[in-house]
C-alpha cells in the first residue's frame, strides 16, 4: 500500500506540472521559454575569442551586436568585407537581422550588403529576423527588397518560421498584413506543412491566420482582385 | 547602383526599380506614413504605342499634389505604386516600371517613371500600434468600403474590407481587462459587417463556396444574423443544394415572417423542390413497381 501511495503523489506532482507547463505556454510573456531547439540554424555558432583579430569576424560580431560605429569604421576601410561570412555562410547582414540591429542593417544596405543572401541550409537575413521574432528587423528587410518568398533548404519560407514558434505575433502581423501572404500561408515545406498548419501545432496565434483565409483575401485570386485589367475577356 | 530589382513579381504584373541615388537608410514609409514625393518622366505603353493611365488613377492624374498616405489607395495602379514607395528610403530617387497583362497574358500597359521620395513621416509599426489606433483604422477603412460599394467598384471596396478586418483581427485576442464590455461588442459587431460585406461582394461574382465560409464564419457569432442566412441561402441555390438553401429561408421567415427578400426566395425555390420530389416519387414508384 506503501507503494501505490507513493504512485499517486507522484502522479499528482506530475499532474501539477503540466498543468503548470500549460498555463506557461499560454502566456504570452512566458510562452517564449518553450521554442523547440531543434531547428535552430542559428545554434552551435563558433565562439570566437578575440573578435579584433580577424576582420571577417570583427565585422560579424559588430553586426551582431550592433556597434554601428564600428561596423561604419570597418566599412569605411574594407567596403568589400559587406560581403563576408562565416563558415556557415551567415553574413554581416544574417547577423544584424538576427540581433534586430535596426540601425546596422541600414548601414549595411547603405554599403551595398545582399538581402537575399542565402546561409549554408539557405536561410536569409529574413529567415534569421523571422526565427527570432525580431520584427522591426523583419519590417526593416521587407522594405528593402527582402524576397518574402524565399525558401530554406527544407522549403521553409520565413512565414513558416514566425509561425512555428511561439511568441511571434509582432512578426506574422507584419508579414500577414501584406497581399501576398495568402499564397505562401499556403505554401508546404518539404515535410508537408504549410505555416497555417505549423500555426495550429506551435504557437498560440493560430487565429491571426483567419486574416489569410481564400475567402476573405481574394475574388477568384489575387491577380483577378488586384489587377483590373484581368477582368477583360 | 544601377542594379534593376524587382519590387513584386506575379504573373499578370511585374513591378520593378533602379535607384538612381541613396537615401537615407534609416527612414522608410511603413502604413499610414505620410509620403512626399516628386514624379518625372513618366511614360505609359503598350505594343500599339502610347496609351493613357485610367482617370481613376490619383497618383497619375493631372492634380495630384504629390501627397501619398501609404495604405490609403483605392486604384489598383496607384496601390501598386505605394508598393514601390515602400521598398524606397527617405530621399532616394529612382526608375520604377510597371507592367500590366490581361487574362490572355497580353500586354496591356508598361508604365514607366522617375520618383524622388522626399519626405516621410515616420510611423510605429503596425504591429506596436494600440487597439484603439487599430480599430479607429479598421473603422477608415470600413467605411472607404462601404463607399466604394455605393460605386460599384467591388474589387476596391473588397481589398478595403479585407483591410479592416485584417486590422481587427490584430486586435485580438480581446483582453477583457483592457477592453470594456460595450467595445468588445463593438469590435465583434464591426467584424460580423466585415465578414458580411465580403459575402456581399463574392456573391457578386457567383463564388458561392467563399460566400458560404464567410456567412458561417457571421452566424457562429451571430446565430440569428439576417443578411447571412439570406445570402448563405443564395449561395446554397448557387451550388444546386436546394434543400439547405431551404433551411436558411425557414429560419429567416421565422425571425422575420414579413421580410420580402426571403419571402421571394421561398417562391424561387418551391418549384425546384417541389419537382425534385416529385421525380423522387417517380423513382421510388418505378422501383417497386
Amino acid at each position: 500500500m506503501t507503494d501505490s501511495d507513493e504512485d499517486n503523489l507522484n502522479f499528482d506532482d506530475l499532474q501539477n506540472i503540466t498543468k503548470q507547463i500549460e498555463r506557461y505556454k499560454n502566456d504570452p510573456d512566458t510562452s517564449g521559454m518553450f521554442v523547440s531547439g531543434w531547428d535552430d540554424a542559428d545554434q552551435d555558432v563558433t565562439v570566437v575569442d578575440d573578435p579584433k583579430a580577424n576582420p571577417i569576424d570583427y565585422i560579424l560580431w559588430a553586426a551582431e551586436n550592433g556597434n554601428v560605429q564600428i561596423l561604419n569604421e570597418i566599412l569605411s576601410k574594407r567596403p568589400d568585407l559587406v560581403h563576408a561570412c562565416d563558415s556557415d555562410g551567415y553574413t554581416p547582414l544574417h547577423r544584424a537581422a538576427y540581433g534586430n540591429h535596426i540601425l546596422a542593417i541600414a548601414s549595411l544596405l547603405k554599403a551595398g550588403a545582399n538581402i537575399n543572401l542565402k546561409t549554408e541550409l539557405g536561410w536569409t537575413p529574413l529567415h534569421s529576423a523571422c526565427n527570432w521574432n525580431n520584427y522591426e528587423a523583419v519590417a526593416r528587410l521587407l522594405a528593402a527588397g527582402a524576397d518574402s518568398y524565399a525558401v530554406s533548404d527544407g522549403e521553409q519560407t520565413p512565414l513558416h518560421l514566425a509561425a512555428a514558434v511561439s511568441h511571434s505575433k509582432s512578426t506574422l502581423l507584419i508579414l500577414l498584413l501584406r497581399e501576398d501572404s495568402t499564397e505562401i500561408a499556403n505554401k508546404c515545406n518539404n515535410s508537408g506543412e504549410t505555416p497555417i498548419q505549423l500555426a495550429r501545432g506551435h504557437g498560440i496565434y493560430a487565429p491571426i491566420f483567419e486574416m489569410v483565409l481564400p475567402a476573405v483575401s481574394y475574388i477568384r485570386s489575387i491577380a483577378f482582385t488586384c489587377n483590373s485589367y484581368m477582368k477583360e475577356v | 547602383m544601377d542594379k534593376e530589382t524587382i519590387v513584386s513579381s506575379r504573373p499578370d504584373r511585374e513591378i520593378r526599380k533602379i535607384v538612381v541615388a541613396q537615401g537615407d537608410y534609416t527612414l522608410v514609409p511603413y502604413e499610414d506614413s505620410r509620403c512626399k514625393i516628386v514624379l518625372t518622366n513618366v511614360n505609359c505603353k503598350n505594343d500599339s504605342g502610347k496609351c493613357t493611365i485610367e482617370e481613376e488613377s490619383k497618383i497619375f492624374g493631372n492634380n495630384f499634389d504629390g501627397n501619398v498616405l501609404i495604405g490609403d489607395s483605392d486604384f489598383f495602379i496607384d496601390k501598386d505604386f505605394e508598393l514601390i514607395l515602400q521598398q524606397m528610403c527617405c530621399g532616394e530617387k529612382c526608375e520604377a516600371t510597371l507592367v500590366y497583362r490581361n487574362s490572355k497574358g497580353e500586354l496591356v500597359k508598361e508604365i514607366s517613371c522617375n520618383i524622388h521620395l522626399q519626405e516621410v513621416t515616420e510611423e510605429q509599426l503596425i504591429s506596436d500600434w494600440s487597439w484603439q489606433r487599430l480599430f479607429e483604422a479598421a473603422t477608415h477603412h470600413k467605411q472607404k468600403g462601404i463607399q466604394l460599394v455605393k460605386e460599384k467598384r467591388f474589387t476596391e471596396a473588397f481589398r478595403r474590407f479585407n483591410k479592416a478586418l485584417k486590422m481587427i483581427i490584430a486586435i485580438e485576442p480581446v483582453d477583457p481587462a483592457v477592453i470594456d464590455e460595450a467595445t468588445v461588442k463593438e469590435i465583434t459587431d464591426s467584424k460580423i459587417k466585415l465578414y458580411n460585406n465580403l459575402a456581399y461582394l463574392q456573391l457578386q461574382y457567383h463564388e458561392y463556396d467563399a460566400v458560404l465560409q464567410l456567412c458561417d464564419r457571421v452566424l457562429k457569432l451571430d446565430q440569428l444574423n439576417v443578411k447571412a442566412l439570406y445570402r448563405r441561402s443564395l449561395a446554397y441555390s448557387g451550388l444546386k443544394m436546394y434543400e439547405e438553401a431551404w433551411v436558411d429561408v425557414q429560419n429567416g421567415l421565422k425571425l422575420d415572417p414579413n421580410d420580402k427578400a426571403f419571402q421571394q426566395q421561398a417562391n424561387t425555390l418551391k418549384p425546384i423542390l417541389e419537382q425534385r420530389n416529385e421525380n423522387y416519387t417517380n423513382v421510388i414508384k418505378k422501383m417497386f413497381n
